[in-house]
């Protein structure tokens, strides 16, 4: 009971402040909900099995952890994705290694997605118009990663008014404006993001280093910042130019300053983040031919500092010691590529997709180390060094999609993507085959079948399953090779009066998977990295279930999905194991109540298998309590307990005269504050018994955010 | 104020702690380590495992072996049981093989127990490629001054193999010391040092930039033991990390003392012994007693005179189940952050049928102790 407290109380207080401002409010869907609807026309009358069309105003709506929407998690919460670690940004798609995901943002490729190990993702939704999520049947215009594709595509700002909104919530505020430069020709939208959490902790480190005296000094932070922009002009119905931007920065620094007989700084400083910008050229040659011409730049990395300038100082002490030293590491890649795509309809029975694109990938680890040393009576000593590797890759795609309407109830997709990459001596090349059908039964149920193939050369280098700026990307080398995907998805998907019922299954194979090796290390080796990776494979199948409900008060939906994921690297076992995310069952029930207008509620419980670690199996006593040896059978040989958690959620929104709005949103995340198990181990008790002790580690986190739109 | 939250602090901690029933996997089995080598005659250990999932025990559990057998190519080898009385449960048992064991041949143990199931597993002991020279070249990685080892074997490597190696370093240092300048006597150290090859930098650095990452195990006297204090690292290698019939890699062992402008230049030929050579690695008198309150003499004057080093290489060849085997092993005791759920899991190998542990062949060969080049002076 006690757990309930808390919500109902709060709930009560919400649904009597709406009361009152009832009269006024508009019916909006800014809903902090985890609803996500397909587009029902288009998925009955597409090919395409495992798509998830969510617009921006839904993105908006969605969940609000520290109230700000993100992206990622509206994803997790779909059928054929597990989460992993709790609050992360994981996504392992149909028994995917989460690092194999293709992230689009106005088709430039992004690397680094997320924030702050993974607590938020680098998706400002204020700014994005559509968000297309591809779990199978690929079409072949997509490719570089085997298990996911992530098409986000930003708003182009209104040609005629200006408009915005800002918003504050518990962890950041944000700022987004549009409007036109030139009516009904040039338009902005412009999003910023910022963390202010160091808003609080500088003057409370200031308060402390008074308190402190003038000896010594504290210094601290972390800021997190987005920004988008997109300009867009017409130069006719037919011609459009846009130019987007990005950059995402999280800045992680710590120091101490000791003013004492002998003096002492020392410091951490931690940048890493993405910049991505492109221009993209729609035309429109004919009704019946379509093209997007862009050109890209991205940039991703990291830069890992430390340092220390330490000596004494007292006079009789005066030059007896002066060190100092610096010590950066930096890692990025840089991108840089050209892609020219095609829309074309011959006829009535053939739409075609064509295209071809060509990138340039620059990989460099660096170390710079420098330091200084100066002793009572010996020279200076100086030492400057930088090392480190670098890799160019070349990689030209060509693809080809015809979809066929071969009668009036029989569709085929049948299309094939060549793609090639070159880097030192190597060059891969492969040609993916894409294909789907589609059988429409009658105008309430279809049949679909999805094969695609998937290839991957860029690899994510990281020692640990969390998102760390010490986490870098490599291309394939000799030593690791190409990843390759095979999946086979196949569905009925049912449309009976407000209902949609979609039952979908998968097969996917992954061929030369990698799996860190190598020491227990924060940092792994940059140089030679593939030698502490080990390649072996995996695979995983299962069934999805989604039931989606809609009417004008209240939608829901319920996700459920059935799947097992396998995975085999031969170096360190030899047999199938089941990964560590091998969530048998999982179910999400998801809804959303529009009681008045401007006033909504949402509702979301999380339901999966527990997520898997090693314990060990077999003891060896040597001696009399004292144990010897504890010998581990498998990989991933226990389950953690199963994971439920309910978050639930408020919008009001008040709109005034000038057309103005103010939004509150409170959002209770893990309501009956049950702590899930985050990291498990053997324990015993007193007897001598053991158990599974396990550690919940996110508890009831409610949260309020605030906008103001104009 | 502080009470309270520290109060609310610890009780936050241990209301996060979840307590869940473990599912039963396993049950009471025998571990076997048996490691047969062309070089030596190894020992076969056999121990009691019992399952996790059960209290342990407080007495001494009644394991005994009621028969081992040994096969090498079919043929039956001789095996005498001799307890470990050290332990409660482990034996030790000796192997005798007639004409003694080549590569190529293949071994097939089997162990009877009381009250546990029957394991057995077979092996192939591989051959290993000879060691024709070796090459020591100073170099600089990662401001470190090391030496760059060229290893030339007499034939290349083939995709897929396994290789362990030996890297040790044998020091002598020469001092002069006394209560003044005219009775001074000229002291030796001798010590011998097992180092990884490839370790450049101290492996918690956050990013060594190291060239090989290294994974390595205690091999000695014919077992094996992630227990590093055991000594005689074996670091792990695939056949990835050798170019042909060419491994080179770097070896953080070079001495800086041995450029020190305090450097005296002394005669050192006919200081040198090595007849009384002590191995100082394995030396437990070596540790300090804190409870010893005795402590030396120190001389007045002390006076670093030079010192000798000299290094030797020992590249073993591992069979599958060896380099499976070590490799878990040593993740096992060096990940400890996979029990957060954050890194790779730590598991146990075994190629043991109806029980654990290992049955691996391993063969080896070795150089003579190598003189190193004279060390040069950095710019």
């Amino acid at each position: 009971m006690r757990i309930l407290r808390i919500p109902l109380i709060l709930a009560a207080v919400l649904v009597t402040a709406a009361s009152a401002s009832a009269q006024e409010v508009e019916r909006t869907d800014t809903l902090n909900t985890a609803y996500v609807t397909a587009v029902k026309e288009k998925m009955r009358n597409t090919t395409q099995t495992g798509l998830k069309r969510i617009d921006g105003e839904k993105l908006r709506s969605g969940i609000a952890v520290f109230g700000t929407p993100d992206v990622i998690k509206q994803l997790q919460v779909l059928p054929g994705v597990a989460a992993g670690n709790e609050l992360m940004s994981g996504l392992y798609v149909h028994g995917g290694d989460g690092n194999d995901n293709l992230f689009l943002l106005d088709g430039v490729p992004l690397y680094n997605i997320t924030h702050f190990g993974g607590l938020f993702s680098s998706f400002n939704t204020d700014v994005v118009d559509n968000l297309d999520f591809y779990k199978s049947g690929f079409p072949a215009r997509y490719g570089g990663r085997l298990s996911s594709v992530v098409d986000v595509e930003t708003s182009e700002g209104n040609m005629k008014e200006y408009h915005g909104n800002i918003s504050i919530g518990l962890i950041d505020g944000r700022l987004h404006f549009e409007g036109p430069i030139i009516k009904d020709k040039t338009s902005f939208n412009f999003g910023i993001r910022r963390s202010w959490m160091d808003v609080i902790t500088t003057p409370a480190l200031a308060y402390a280093n008074k308190e402190n005296g003038d000896d010594v000094k504290v210094d601290g932070g972390y800021a997190m910042t987005d920004l988008n922009a997109r300009i867009t002009h017409r130069f006719s119905p037919k011609s459009k130019l846009n130019a987007t931007f990005y950059w995402g920065d999280d800045y992680l620094h710590a120091g101490l300053k000791e003013d004492l007989d002998a003096y002492m700084n020392l410091s951490i400083g931690t940048r890493w983040g993405s910049l991505a910008s492109s221009l993209r050229w729609d035309y429109e040659f004919s009704k019946e031919l379509r093209s997007k011409l862009t050109g890209y730049y991205s940039r991703s990395g990291s830069d890992i500092g430390y340092g220390f300038d330490i000596g004494s100082k007292s006079e009789e002490e005066e030059g007896m010691l002066q060190m100092t030293m610096s010590d950066h590491n930096l890692c990025n890649v840089r991108d840089g590529g050209i892609k020219y795509d095609f829309d074309w309809y011959p006829n009535a029975s053939h739409h075609v997709r064509y295209g071809l694109m060509a990138a340039y990938h620059h990989y460099n680890v660096t170390r710079r180390y420098e330091t200084s040393q100066k002793f009572a009576g010996m020279d200076k000593m100086e030492d400057k060094n930088e090392s480190g590797d670098r890799y160019d890759a070349f990689e030209p795609a060509l693809y080809i999609e015809d979809e066929i309407f071969l009668a009036y109830n029989f569709t085929l997709n049948a299309g094939l993507r060549w793609s090639l990459f070159t880097t030192g001596k190597n060059t891969w090349q492969h040609p993916e085959p894409r294909a789907a059908f589609k059988w429409l039964i009658n105008k309430d149920i279809c049949a679909k079948l999805s094969y695609t193939r998937m290839s991957q050369y860029a690899h994510l280098v990281s020692a640990m399953y969390i998102e760390l700026p010490t986490n870098s990307w490599m291309p394939s080398t000799t030593g690791a090779g190409p990843m390759l995907s095979d999946q086979v998805a196949g569905g009925i998907y049912l449309t009976p009066g407000p209902f949609k019922i979609n039952v979908e299954g998968w097969y996917k194979t992954m061929q030369h998977m990698l799996a860190y090796n190598g020491a227990n290390a924060f940092y792994p080796p940059l140089v030679n990295w593939e030698r502490s990776f080990t390649e072996g494979k995996g695979w995983s199948y299962g069934l999805e279930l989604e039931t989606t409900y809609e009417s004008p008060k209240f939608d829901m939906s319920v996700y459920y999905t059935l799947s097992w994921t396998w995975r085999q690297f031969d170096d360190y076992y030899p047999y199938p194991f089941l990964d560590r995310n091998d969530n048998r069952h999982k179910l999400n029930l998801v809804g959303t109540w529009r009681p008045f207008k401007g006033m909504s509620f949402y509702f979301n419980w999380n339901y999966h298998t527990g997520n898997r670690i090693t314990l060990p199996t077999n003891i060896i006593v040597y001696d009399k309590d004292a144990v010897s040896a504890m010998l581990f059978q498998a990989p991933y040989n226990t389950k953690l307990p199963d994971y439920h958690r309910l978050d639930i959620g408020a919008d009001f929104n008040i709109v005034f005269r000038n057309d103005t709005s103010l939004n509150f949103n409170f959002s209770i995340y893990n309501v009956y504050n049950h702590l899930n198990a985050s990291i498990g181990m053997l324990s015993q008790d007193e007897n001598g018994e053991y158990y599974g002790l396990a550690y919940g580690l996110v508890p009831i986190i409610p949260t309020v955010s605030i906008g103001y739109k104009f | 104020m502080k009470k309270a939250i520290l109060f609310f602090g610890l009780l936050a901690l241990f209301s996060c702690e979840i307590h869940f029933d473990l599912e039963k996997v396993s049950e009471p089995a025998m571990y076997v380590q048996y490691l047969p080598s062309s070089e030596m005659d190894a020992q076969i250990m056999v121990a009691y495992a019992e399952p996790a999932f059960d209290k342990p025990a407080k007495q001494p559990h009644p394991f005994s072996v009621s028969d081992v057998a040994i096969t090498v190519n079919g043929n039956k080898a001789s095996v005498s049981i001799d307890t470990d009385k050290s332990s409660w449960n482990r034996h030790i048992l000796n192997v005798s093989v007639p004409g003694g064991i080549k590569a190529g041949d293949e071994i097939t143990v089997t162990v009877t127990g009381k009250d546990v199931p029957t394991a057995s597993a077979t092996t192939h002991v591989p051959e290993c490629p000879v060691i024709k020279s070796v090459t020591l070249t100073q170099a600089v990685l990662d401001s470190s001054d090391v030496w760059k080892v060229t290893m030339k074997l007499d034939k290349p490597v083939k995709e897929g193999e396994y290789y362990g190696i030996k890297a040790v370093k044998r020091n002598e240092w020469y001092v002069a010391s006394g209560p003044d300048m005219m009775n001074l006597q000229v002291d030796t150290t001798k010590s011998i040092e097992y180092f990884n090859p490839g370790q450049v930098a101290d492996y918690t650095d956050l990013n060594s930039l190291d060239l090989d990452n290294y994974v390595s195990v205690s091999y000695k006297d014919g077992f094996m033991t992630s227990d590093m204090y055991m000594g005689e690292f074996l670091t792990l290698l695939t056949s990835r990390q050798i170019e042909g019939d060419t491994y080179t890699f770097f070896a953080n062992a070079v001495d800086s003392f041995a450029w020190s402008d305090f450097d005296i230049d002394f005669d050192l030929g006919d200081l040198t012994d090595y007849g009384d050579y002590t191995d100082y690695s394995d030396d437990p008198g070596d540790w300090e007693d804190p409870e010893d309150p005795e402590e030396p003499e120190e001389p007045e004057i002390w006076i670093y005179l030079g010192e000798k080093n000299q290094y030797r290489f020992e590249l073993y060849r591992l069979s599958d189940e060896f380099y499976h085997y070590a490799k878990a092993q040593y993740l096992s005791n060096y990940n400890m952050l996979s029990n957060f759920g954050i890194t790779p899991p730590n598991f146990t190998y075994t190629n043991v049928v109806g029980g654990l542990g290992v049955v691996a062949g391993i063969s080896g060969s070795g150089t003579d102790w190598i003189d190193p080049p004279e060390i040069q002076k950095p710019e």
